[in-house]
Parts: structure tokens; sequence; C-alpha cells
């Protein structure tokens, strides 16, 4: 079964709720084995100490929240280019748990950078590169709840999504391209990470873990929004039954 | 499993994370069971059936489901900003009692100083010779108080006094970091309330600050003999943290090796 086979919401939605179990377990044994590694394993870093644990939650959720738009930007091609039924609904559900995953990144950041930085917050081009998505986020959120059709708001949207991907680049090398308080690239770089592994592979199974639960959480919120699509037919139907003749 | 000093922030950090994920799901959970519980009305009601036939008259329209909200799962989702707003505020409040805020605890104590070599602040003089700069080997044999200060530093003119009633100790020595100040400025300031200072290091470029991990300015630092960082007040002295905490520090610097 392709994309093709995928495009029918109703075997879309069979998919999931076959896949949906198997997903839930994996998400809680990569969090298990995720949490134990990042708690009680990894050492306590030179520098930062026990602080460093914040960035366990830190680094998975600002990745996740960075690959959500990009996930969504994919997504606005799949509505503008293919018109793939299904590919607004993942951009719609894509919207809120991107949103999530930034705001808890934006938060956990503050909260390690006031022990370490003295302050919870920088005008850094890097955190304020990740605000402005985090705001562009519920621009889009407001977007989708301002047109009522679904069809005619993921076109608006699936714009909006393409050109707020030219944040995705701007967040990604901001450390590079001025001087920020916050630090350079550590684990994705030319030249290989320049993390020890004692606490690389802990963070790695957190990376796993959220991905897992962020395509846990997304599959269910695309099936929720099939069925409210749905739902709305219905009563559209029903109304129109009611009204006409 | 020991959070070091910080533990605080570390718990705030993952019950923010907690609470995101929570709410995901919550969110999840009480719209799935919102829409199915629509669905299951509409066929209840026969609208899935392609023909629709017109509703029977007598009020089929209050059997639809918007009259009969998903109440449950929205209540819970209602009071879920409320519940986060709670959380956070304890978080808050616990942070708020605990500890004094000029107390950061600085890295560096306990830690010999940083290698410092500044220039001296062109043209200050003390007792008729050219006051000197600072050299990295100075801290060595006598309790030092590094004050951080700059002309254009308000809370700097405050603790000016107290700064020079501490010279009045022969037992320390008192050294400055002008920290990006001009040094015409610098003068002024110093020939207003007088200079309590054996030597100040000019630091235009704010460097040495970075090194020894200033915060802002007023900060004031005791050095041991032994050239180790004893003691860091963050913000000005006062007469109040001058008696409470930077007398005994130095008196136990004295009383140290």
């Amino acid at each position: 079964m392709g994309l093709t086979g995928l495009a029918n919401p109703s075997r879309f939605t069979a998919l999931v709720e076959r896949v949906l179990p198997w997903l839930v377990a994996a998400t809680a044994l990569a969090f298990a084995l995720g949490l134990y590694q990042a708690l009680f394993v990894a050492p306590d870093d030179y520098q930062q100490g026990a602080t460093v644990k914040i960035m366990f939650i830190h680094v998975p959720a600002a990745w996740l929240g960075t690959l959500g738009w990009a996930l969504m930007a994919i997504s606005a091609l799949g509505t503008l280019v293919w018109r793939h039924p299904l590919a607004d609904v993942a951009m719609k559900t894509a919207a809120p748990l991107g949103a999530a995953f930034t705001l808890m990144c934006l938060v956990t950041g503050a909260l390690w950078g006031r022990p370490m930085w003295g302050t919870y917050w920088v005008w850094d081009a890097r955190l304020t590169s990740v605000l402005v998505l985090f705001l562009m986020y519920l621009g889009l959120i407001a977007l989708w709840r301002t047109v009522e059709d679904p069809s005619r708001a993921a076109r608006a949207a699936a714009i909006l999504t393409v050109v707020g991907a030219v944040n995705l680049p701007i967040i990604k090398f901001s450390v590079d391209w001025w001087n920020t308080l916050h630090q350079p690239a550590s684990v994705l770089r030319l030249g290989g990470s320049a993390i020890h592994p004692a606490i690389l592979v802990p963070l790695l199974i957190m990376a796993a873990a959220f991905t897992l639960l962020f395509v846990t959480l997304h599959l269910s919120a695309m099936r929720n929004e099939i069925l409210r699509r749905r739902v709305r037919t219905l009563r559209l139907l029903q109304a129109a039954s009611a009204g006409g003749v | 499993m020991d959070l070091g000093p910080h533990a605080g922030f570390i718990v705030a950090a993952y019950a923010v994370a907690c609470l995101v994920v929570a709410g995901l799901i919550a969110w999840i959970v009480s719209d799935h069971r919102a829409q199915a519980r629509s669905l299951e009305d509409l066929e209840k009601s026969g609208a899935t059936r392609r023909a629709a036939r017109r509703p029977p008259p007598g009020g089929d329209m209050s059997a639809l489901p918007q009259d009969n909200p998903p109440a449950r799962g929205r209540r819970i989702l209602v009071l879920l900003p409320l519940a986060i707003f709670l959380a956070l505020a304890a978080v808050f409040v616990m942070r708020l009692g605990s500890g004094d805020p000029s107390r950061i605890p600085s890295a560096l104590i306990g830690h010999p100083v940083p290698e410092t070599d500044l220039p001296p602040v062109a043209g200050l003089e003390r007792n008729g010779a050219p006051m000197p700069g600072i050299a990295a080997a100075d801290f060595k044999g006598h309790v030092t108080l590094v004050n951080v200060w700059a002309s254009w530093c308000v809370p700097c003119h405050d603790e000016a006094p107290l700064l020079l009633q501490l010279a009045a100790d022969r037992r320390i020595r008192l050294v400055g970091i002008n920290y990006k100040d001009q040094p015409d400025n610098a003068r002024r300031f110093l020939n207003r309330y007088g200079n309590p200072f054996e030597a100040s290091g000019a630091d235009h470029n704010g460097r040495a600050a970075i090194e020894w991990g200033v915060y802002g300015v007023p900060e004031s630092f005791v050095i041991g003999r032994d050239g180790r960082i004893a003691f860091k007040l963050v913000g000005p002295i006062s007469a109040e943290n001058l008696q409470r905490v930077l007398k005994p520090a130095i008196e136990k610097a004295l009383a140290g090796s």
C-alpha cells in the first residue's frame, strides 16, 4: 500500500488503529530507557553540573519543534502540488504538536539558562529565531481556525507554512552566522559529534523517545482530524437534507 | 541521584516537559472521544445513510450532537491551563523563598584567580606615582579584595565610600578592575570619591570580566593568600552586607593559609 493507497482516509484510519498500540508501547519503552539513562546513568557535566539533565529534554524538544515545521512544509507541498487528501490533515495536526515542543524547548532552555548563563532569556539569534518559530506556529494555528472550510484553510496555511520554512535554516545556522550566547552545533556537525558518549547516548535515546512520542501523537491527531471532517461532512449533509426540499 | 545546587531548575524543567506532554495526550484523547461520540450520534440519527430523509417533525434537531456537548473531556481541557498555572506558581513561590538572589553561586569559588594582566588606567595616579595595572602574580601572598567598577555604574557611586573605608584596613590589598570605562571618567570618579585602590587595571573590552565570571558591575571578590577566590559578592557593597558577609569573608581569608 503506497501513498495513493493511504489517500483513502478510512484505510489510513484503520492502519493507524492497528499500529497505535505498538507505537504507544514503543514510546513508553523508549522513555523508560531514556529517562533511566538520563537521570541515573549519565554523569554530571564538569561545567554544567547536574543541570546537564535539562539538556536531555531541551535538545530533543528543540529538534522536534523544528522538525514539526519541516514536516508541515513537506505536507504543504503535498497539499499545493499533489492535492494529497491526507497532506493537509498531516499539516494541520502537526502545528499544535510542533508548538508544544517548541514551547517546551523555550521553557526548559530558560530554566537551564538561569543557573548557567545567569539569565532566563537573552535576545540572542538562536533564542529569538526559536521564539519566532513558536509565534509562527501560533499564527498558523490561528489561521487554521479563521477559515471554516478545511480545504480552503489548507491552501492558505500551506502557503504560510512553505514561506515560514525559511526560518528553519535561520534557526539551524544562527549559531554560526551570528555571535550568539547559545552554543554552536555540537551533535550534528562536520567532523563528528563533540559530545562524550556518556552524555550523547542518553541524549540520542531521549531523542528517539521524543520522536516516537511525536509520531504517536501525530498519527492519533490525524485520526481525530479525519473523524472531525467526517462529522462535519455528515452534519452538512444532514443540515442540507433538513433544510432542503 | 544528586541534583546539585540547581535542583529546583532541573525539577521544574522536567515538570514543564511532563505537563506539556500530558496536555497533548489529554487533548488528543478527549478530542478522539468527542469526535467518536459525535459520529456515533450522527449514525444514530441516521445521517450516515446516504439518502438522508427529512427528519421527522418534533425536535429531532435537539438530538443533534452539537446540543449534546462532549462535556467531560472539554471540562478537563478547560482546567488544564489552570493546572499549569498553579504548578508554575508553586515552583515560583518555592524558588522565591529559597535564598538570597545576590548570592549567585560562582563556579570560580575555590579556584585560582583567572590569569589577569591588565594595563593601568591611563593617567591614574596614586601618591604622585602612576597607579599600576594588574599582573597575575600580584595575587599571591596577600589577601586581596578585587572590585569590578566603572564610572558609569550607578551602584558603584554608592559603594565608593565603603570601599574607601575598607582601604583603611592595611592587612588587605584593594585592586580594581575598571570595566569598559573611559580613562577620563574613571579618573574623575576616583577624584570625586577618593581612590581606595592600590592598583587598577583597565578592562576595555570586558574580556577580563568574562574570565572572572562577572554577572554585572559592581562585583567584589575576596582572594586568599594562596591566590584562590574565596568569596564573591554580586552587586554593590552596602553597610549591611559589608558587616554581615564581606567583612567575615575577609577575616576568614586573613585567618586562613
